[in-house]
C-alpha cells in the first residue's frame, strides 16, 4: 500500500523470484556442500599420492570458481533486487530486523570470496597443509552464511516468539531453524555430488586407465545418494516443526502443495537413480551429456522445495505480519472502511465510479492480485479461474476470499471496489458477458374452485404437499442434489356433530393437470389419512415454468365408485434455482446448466480434492447425498461429512454474508420478480421474510454447522470459526438437524396466541412431530397444514399465478381464504357451530 | 500533486542512524575504489593490448578477481542505504524495475567476459578481445543504471512520471545531476586502474607500466576535476548552497576531498606512485563522504535519517562486530599463508 507496483501481467506472479531465486539457491547450496567436497577431495587425492585427481580437483576448483562466484553469487543480488521490486513492503522490514544478520552474513561472504580465490590461485604454489587449511576456511564461511541466511528466510514462515517479543534471536532462532538448517545441509551435500559428476565424468584416461575417474564418479555418486536419504528424516523434521496453520496447510488443505511435495520427490528419485546410471561405465558420450541432465534434477531438488516453503507460508510473506501482496496484517478493517484506492499512495485510481470501473479493477488487480496471480503466464495463472464465476459470483468469492482458501489473503476495499475488481477479472480478464436475472411477468390465472353444498355434502375432502416448495436442483450431466418426490396428503371427513375420519371403503386418487401425473393414494401408515409420492417436473412440455400445477384429488366409494369427495390442491415445485446468478451457466428461463453444474463441480474439486469432474464428464453424474447426508430423504451419505444442508448453507455462508432474504433468494426460488415466488401464505402478506423465522444466512447456518460439529464432522468447526452472525449471540445458537427440526410455530405463537416475533428465530421443536408439518391438534384430529395450508402459504395466502390458487379448500368449503373454521366456521366438518376450541386454543376468537 | 505523499512510510532502525551511515560510507568508498580497479584494469588491458601487452595481461589476469570484490563491496553499500533511505530506494527502483532488473544479468556477463579475456589471451586472442569489449560495455552499463536509480531515489518530483507508466521502464536521465555523477565516478576508473599498474610495475621492476600507468592516472584525473566541477553545478540550487558555506559538514568534505584530490593529482605529476595512491584513495572516500552529503542535502525537505526510530537492539551489532573482527583476523591469515608461498604458476595453468 505504501510502494508503487511493478505492473506485469505474463511475468507476473512472482516469476521473477521463482527463476532468479530457485537458480540462486541451485548454485548457492552447491557453493556450501561444494566446498566440502573439494577439500575432502584434495586430501583424498593427497593420500593416493594421485597426480591425476589432484589435477582433477584443481579442475574442479576452477568450475566450481567459475560457477558460484559468478553466477551463484550474483544471483544471490540478484534475488535482493528482485525481492526489492516485487515485495519492498515485506523487503524494508526484513532488512531492519535483520540488517546486522546480513552484515554478519557478509563477512561470511568476504571470507568465502577470499579463501576460495586464494584456495585456486594458491593451488599448486602452497604447501599442502597450508592450502588445505584454506579449503576449511571456505567450508566453514560457506556454511557459515547459509547458517545467517538459513535463520532470516526460516524466519519468514515460522516467526515464533518474534511476534510479541520482536527481538531479533526470537526472529532468528525461529521454530524451523534447525530442521531447515539440516534439510538445506543435506541439500547442499547431495549438490555437490550432482555438480561432482560433470567434472569427474572428463577425468582423462592414465596409461588407458581410468581409475582416477572412476573413482571420483563412484565419489559423486555417493554424495548425491546419501545425502538424500537425510533429506527424507529431515523433511519429515521440518514439516512436524511447523506451527499448526503452517502445517496444516502443507499436509491438508493445499492441493498445490502435495504436487510440490510430489515433485521433490520424483527430483530426487531421479536424481539417485541418475547418480547410479552414471556409476556405470559408459563412453563419454553418453556419460557427460547425461551428468548435464542429471544436474538438472538438482535444480528441480531444491526448486520444489522452496515452493513448498513458500506455498506453507501463504497468504503472508512474513507469516502474520505481512500478507503476500505486502500489505501488512492489522490494516484490513480501517482501510476497506476508507477504500484501498483512497489509501493507498500509488494506486493511479483514487476511487471507483461508473466510468472507470474496469480500470479501477485492473488497478486493484495489480495491487492486489498480481503478485501471486499471472494474466496468462506460468505462475498461478488466474485466466484459467476468471470466468469460473460471473460477477455476482466473483465479488462474493472476493469478499470472502480468505475464508474460501486458506491460502488467500483477505480483499481490502469497500464494496464498489469488490465489485470493480470482480468486474475486471470476470469480464475482462475472463472475457464473460452475463446478464443479471430478468424478472418475470406473471398473470393471474381465474382458478377453478370445486363446488361444495354444505347443505347436502356428507364429506370434506382434505388435500396438501409436505412442504411448501420442493426445488429440483439438477445441472445436466453435472449433479443432482436430491431426486424431487413430493409427499401429496388427502384427508378424508364425514361430517357431523362429532365428524369422523374415513379410511376404509374408499378410494382415493388423484390426477395434476395436463397429464403430468396421476395415481391412487394409500392410506398412510400411523396416520388416519392417504398419501402418495408424486414426481411432477416444474416446466411445461414447452419449458414454461409451471411451479404450482394443480392436482384434483377425488374420493370414491369401494365397489360403487361413486364420487363422494373432490378437491384441488397446488402442488408446489420449481427448478428456478439460482446458483447460475454467481456460477454461470444458467439458460434463458431460470435454470442452471449442465455448465452451471460443472463450474460447481471443479470448485468443489480444488477445494475438497475431489474428483467429482471427471466422474461427471465419465458419464456418471454426481448425487450429492452419495456423500452428504440428507435427513429428507433418509440418506445417510458418508459418516465423516456434513449433511447437505449443512454443507451448503455452512459453505455459502461466507460468500454471501451480510444480507438479509436477498441471500436466500440467491439458491431458493424466492425471488420477488422471479417465475415462483413462494412466499406466498400469510406471513409474506403481513411482511415477513424467510430471515423472520429462518435467521440471516449466517445465524441460519450456524445452527446447522453446530449440529455437526458436535458429531465432529468434517469442516463443521473450521465454518464455524468463520461466520460471524447476524442476529444472534454465537453461542447462543442453538443446534439444529436439518429438515428434522423446523421453527417452533408455538414459540412465537405462545398457546397457539398472538405472536411475539423475537421468538421466531432459534426456537426449533425438539421431536419431528412437533413439526407444523407433522404436528397433530390437542385432539389428534387433524394435522395443521390440513387446515392452515402447507408451509409458505399459509391461509390467507395469494399465490402468484392466480389469487386463489393457493386457497382452493377455504374458498370451497366455507366460502373464506382463512383457516378452515375460522370465524366460527365450525360447520365445514361439524355441521354447527362450536363455542369450545377443543382442536387448539384460540381457534374460536371473541 | 505533492511529490512528499508519494513517499511511502519508514519503518524503525536497530542502531543510531550515524553508525549506520558511516558504515555506508565506508562500505561505498570501497565498492568504487574496487570499481575503478577492476573496470578501470579491463579499459587499460583493452586499450594497452598493443603496445603493453605484458600489463593488458597482468590487469586483464587480475580484473575478475577485483571485480568479485567489487560485487562483495557493493552488497555491504546496498544493505546500509536500504536501512536507511529504503522507502526512496525500492520506489525508484520499482520504477526503472525493468532496467533495474537487466543489471544482474549484465554484471554476470561483464564478469564471465573477463574471465574469458584472462583464459583464452594466448588461445584465442580475438574472442579474447571481444570477451573483453563485452565485458566492458555492460559493467559500464550496470555503471549506468546505479546512478539512474542512486539519482531518481532522490527525486520524488519525478516520481509522478510511474502514473503514466507503471511498467518500470523509467529513467532519470533528464536529471542533470545524473550524467556527471555517473561519469565523475566511471571516468576514474581508468585513473584508479593506472595508479595500480604504475604500483605494479614498481612492484615488479617493470618501469614502462610505471610511466603508462601515471600518464593515465594524471591525464584522466585533470579531466575529471573538471567533470566535479560541472556535477557541482548540476547541483539543485538548495543543494549547492549547502557545499558553498550553508552547511559545514558538506563543505569542509567537498573542499578536503578537492584538496586531496589535487594533492593527489601533483602526486601524479611527480611520478609517485605509493604516495598518489594514499592520496586517491583519501580523496575517494572524501568524496563518498560528500556524495552522502549531497544525498542528506536533496532529501532535507522531505526527510532526515536522524527522524527515523531506533529500536536500540545491541546484541546483533555486537555479534556483526564480533564476526567482523574474528573474519577480518581469518582474512588475514589466510592471505599470510598465501603470501608466503612461493609465487609459481598461480593459477595460470
Amino acid at each position: 500500500m505504501e510502494y508503487p507496483i511493478w505492473h506485469l501481467t505474463t511475468l507476473g506472479g512472482g516469476f521473477w523470484i521463482a527463476l532468479i531465486g530457485t537458480f540462486h539457491v541451485f548454485l548457492a547450496h552447491f557453493a556450501v556442500g561444494g566446498g566440502l567436497y573439494l577439500v575432502l577431495s584434495e586430501m583424498y587425492a593427497r593420500r593416493l599420492g594421485s597426480p591425476a585427481l589432484l589435477a582433477h580437483v584443481k579442475k574442479h576448483t576452477r568450475f566450481f570458481l567459475l560457477i558460484t562466484m559468478v553466477a551463484g553469487g550474483v544471483t544471490g543480488v540478484g534475488i535482493w533486487f528482485t525481492i526489492g521490486l516485487l515485495s519492498p513492503q515485506a523487503t524494508s522490514t526484513l532488512i531492519k530486523i535483520f540488517v546486522w544478520g546480513f552484515a554478519t552474513e557478509w563477512v561470511f561472504f568476504l571470507g568465502e570470496i577470499v579463501a576460495l580465490l586464494l584456495y585456486y590461485y594458491g593451488f599448486d604454489r602452497m604447501a599442502p597443509r597450508d592450502h588445505q587449511i584454506l579449503g576449511w576456511f571456505y567450508f566453514l564461511f560457506a556454511f557459515l552464511s547459509l547458517f545467517m541466511i538459513n535463520g532470516i528466510i526460516g524466519f519468514m514462515l515460522t516467526p515464533g516468539q518474534w511476534s510479541t517479543t520482536r527481538s531479533f534471536w526470537d526472529g532468528f532462532m525461529n521454530p524451523s531453524f534447525w530442521p531447515q538448517l539440516t534439510l538445506r545441509t543435506a541439500i547442499c551435500l547431495s549438490l555437490a555430488g550432482l555438480f561432482g559428476f560433470v567434472t569427474a565424468t572428463r577425468i582423462p584416461e592414465e596409461n588407458g586407465q581410468a581409475v582416477a575417474r572412476e573413482r571420483m564418479v563412484r565419489m559423486a555418486a555417493a554424495w548425491t545418494i546419501l545425502p538424500l536419504v537425510v533429506c527424507v528424516g529431515a523433511g519429515w523434521w521440518y514439516i512436524n516443526a511447523l506451527p499448526p496453520a503452517q502445517h496444516e496447510m502443507v499436509l491438508l488443505r493445499s492441493a498445490r502443495i502435495l504436487g510440490f511435495l510430489k515433485y521433490f520427490q520424483a527430483f530426487a528419485g531421479a536424481a539417485a537413480i541418475g547418480a547410479l546410471a552414471l556409476a556405470i561405465k559408459s563412453p563419454a558420450s553418453i556419460r557427460l551429456p547425461l551428468a548435464l541432465v542429471v544436474l538438472l534434477t538438482g535444480w528441480g531438488i531444491i526448486g520444489s522445495f522452496e515452493f513448498v516453503r513458500e506455498a506453507a507460508r501463504k497468504p503472508y510473506l512474513i507469516y502474520g505480519h505481512t500478507y503476500s501482496n505486502g500489505i501488512r496484517v492489522g490494516v484490513e478493517e480501517a482501510t476497506s472502511a476508507q477504500g484501498y484506492l483512497a489509501t493507498a499512495k500509488w494506486a493511479r485510481i483514487r476511487e471507483v465510479t461508473a466510468e472507470n470501473k474496469l480500470e479501477a479493477g485492473a488497478e486493484l488487480y495489480q495491487q492486489q492480485c498480481a503478485s501471486c496471480h499471472s494474466i496468462g503466464g506460468p505462475m498461478n495463472n488466474i485466466k484459467p479461474w476468471a470466468a469460473s464465476l460471473t460477477s455476482t459470483g466473483m465479488t462474493a468469492l472476493i469478499g470472502s476470499l480468505n475464508k474460501m482458501n486458506p491460502a488467500m489473503p483477505p480483499f481490502i476495499g469497500n464494496q464498489a471496489e469488490k465489485e470493480a475488481l470482480a468486474a475486471y477479472v470476470s469480464q475482462t480478464l475472463g472475457g464473460r458477458k452475463d446478464e443479471g436475472p430478468a424478472a418475470v411477468a406473471l398473470t393471474d390465472q381465474e382458478t377453478e374452485i370445486p363446488p361444495f353444498d354444505p347443505a347436502k355434502d356428507a364429506y370434506v375432502l382434505l388435500a396438501w404437499p409436505d412442504l411448501g416448495m420442493h426445488m429440483v436442483v439438477e445441472a445436466q450431466g453435472a449433479f443432482s442434489l436430491r431426486t424431487p418426490l413430493l409427499e401429496l396428503n388427502a384427508q378424508l371427513i364425514k361430517r357431523g356433530d362429532g365428524p369422523s375420519k374415513v379410511t376404509d371403503g374408499v378410494d382415493i386418487t388423484y390426477a395434476v393437470e395436463g397429464g403430468a401425473a396421476a395415481g391412487s393414494m394409500k392410506p398412510l401408515q400411523g396416520r388416519d389419512w392417504f398419501g402418495s409420492q408424486v414426481s411432477i417436473a416444474p416446466r411445461k412440455p414447452d419449458g414454461a415454468l409451471n411451479p404450482y400445477p394443480l392436482a384434483t384429488i377425488e374420493a370414491r366409494e369401494t365397489g360403487t365408485g361413486k364420487v363422494i369427495g373432490r378437491t384441488r390442491v397446488a402442488l408446489p415445485v420449481s427448478d428456478e434455482v439460482a446458483c447460475a446468478n454467481c456460477h454461470g451457466g444458467g439458460d434463458k428461463k431460470g435454470n442452471i446448466s449442465g455448465e452451471t453444474g460443472m463450474n460447481i463441480l471443479r470448485i468443489h474439486d480444488r477445494l475438497n480434492r475431489t474428483r467429482l469432474v471427471a466422474q461427471a464428464q465419465g458419464g456418471q453424474p454426481v448425487r450429492c447425498t452419495t456423500c452428504h447426508a440428507d435427513p429428507l430423504t433418509g440418506k445417510e451419505g458418508r459418516s465423516d461429512l456434513m449433511s447437505v444442508s449443512a454443507a451448503l448453507h455452512g459453505f455459502h455462508a461466507n460468500t454471501l454474508k451480510g444480507k438479509g432474504a436477498e441471500a436466500c433468494a440467491a439458491c431458493h426460488p424466492s425471488r420477488p420478480d422471479g417465475g415462483t415466488r413462494f412466499q406466498r401464505g400469510l406471513h409474506a402478506q403481513i411482511g415477513l421474510d424467510c430471515v423472520s423465522c429462518h435467521g440471516p444466512l449466517e445465524d441460519h447456518a450456524l445452527a446447522l454447522l453446530k449440529r455437526e460439529g458436535e458429531a465432529n464432522k468434517r469442516g463443521a468447526r473450521r465454518l464455524i470459526s468463520q461466520i460471524t452472525p447476524q442476529l444472534m449471540d454465537k453461542a447462543k445458537i442453538p443446534p439444529r438437524t436439518a429438515w428434522v427440526q423446523t421453527p417452533d410455530c408455538l414459540a412465537c405463537h405462545k398457546d397457539y396466541g398472538s405472536p411475539d416475533p423475537s421468538q421466531a428465530f432459534g426456537n426449533w421443536t425438539k421431536k419431528p412431530d412437533e413439526r407444523f408439518r407433522a404436528r397433530l391438534d390437542e385432539m389428534g384430529a387433524l394435522s395443521c397444514p390440513s387446515c392452515h395450508g402447507p408451509q409458505h402459504a399459509l391461509y390467507p395466502s395469494v399465490n402468484p399465478y392466480g389469487k386463489n390458487r393457493d386457497a382452493i379448500q377455504p374458498l370451497q368449503y366455507q366460502k373464506l381464504a382463512k383457516p378452515l373454521g375460522a370465524q366460527g366456521n365450525c360447520a365445514v366438518c361439524h355441521k354447527v357451530k362450536k363455542d369450545i376450541d377443543a382442536h387448539h386454543p384460540n381457534t374460536i376468537q371473541k | 500533486m505533492d511529490p512528499a505523499r508519494l513517499i511511502p512510510a519508514a519503518e524503525a532502525i536497530p542502531s543510531p542512524w550515524g553508525l549506520l551511515e558511516a558504515l555506508l560510507v565506508l562500505t561505498f568508498a570501497l565498492h568504487i575504489l574496487f570499481m575503478n580497479l577492476s573496470v578501470g584494469s579491463a579499459l587499460l588491458a583493452f586499450l594497452g593490448r598493443g603496445s603493453h601487452k605484458d600489463l593488458a595481461k597482468e590487469l586483464g589476469h587480475r580484473a575478475p578477481t577485483l571485480l568479485a570484490l567489487t560485487v562483495n563491496f557493493g552488497v555491504a553499500p546496498l544493505l546500509f542505504v536500504q536501512v536507511l533511505y529504503g522507502q526512496f530506494l525500492y520506489t525508484s527502483s520499482v520504477l526503472m524495475a525493468v532496467w533495474w532488473l537487466t543489471a544482474i544479468g549484465a554484471v554476470i556477463i561483464g564478469y564471465y567476459g573477463l574471465y574469458v579475456h584472462d583464459a583464452k589471451g594466448e588461445t584465442a586472442p580475438g574472442l579474447a578481445r571481444l570477451a573483453l569489449a563485452v565485458s566492458l560495455v555492460f559493467l559500464l552499463y550496470t555503471g549506468f543504471l546505479l546512478s539512474n536509480n542512486m539519482t531518481l531515489m532522490l527525486r520524488p518530483e519525478a516520481w509522478g512520471a510511474y502514473m503514466a507508466n507503471p511498467r518500470g521502464t523509467l529513467l532519470n536521465v533528464a536529471d542533470p545531476t545524473m550524467w556527471p555523477r555517473y561519469l565523475h565516478a566511471v571516468v576514474a576508473a581508468p585513473a584508479v586502474a593506472g595508479l595500480y599498474a604504475a604500483l605494479l610495475g614498481e612492484k615488479k621492476g617493470r618501469p614502462e607500466w610505471v610511466d603508462y600507468g601515471m600518464a593515465w592516472f594524471t591525464r584522466v584525473t585533470m579531466a575529471n576535476v573538471l567533470i566535479g566541477g560541472w556535477l557541482l553545478m548540476s547541483l539543485p540550487k538548495g543543494v549547492m548552497m549547502a557545499f558553498m558555506g550553508a552547511s559545514p559538514v558538506a563543505t569542509a568534505a567537498l573542499a578536503a576531498g578537492v584538496v586531496a584530490g589535487l594533492a593527489a593529482l601533483m602526486a601524479g605529476v611527480q611520478k609517485k606512485p605509493a604516495l598518489a595512491a594514499f592520496l586517491a584513495v583519501l580523496t575517494v572516500v572524501l568524496m563518498a563522504v560528500t556524495r552522502g552529503q549531497v544525498r542528506l542535502a536533496t532529501l532535507a525537505a522531505y526527510f532526515t535519517p536522524a527522524s527515523l526510530p531506533v529500536t536500540g537492539a545491541v546484541s546483533p551489532l555486537l555479534m556483526f562486530v564480533v564476526s567482523l573482527l574474528i573474519g577480518l583476523a581469518c582474512i588475514g591469515y589466510m592471505v599470510k599463508l598465501y603470501a608466503k608461498s612461493a609465487p609459481g604458476a598461480a593459477g595460470r595453468n
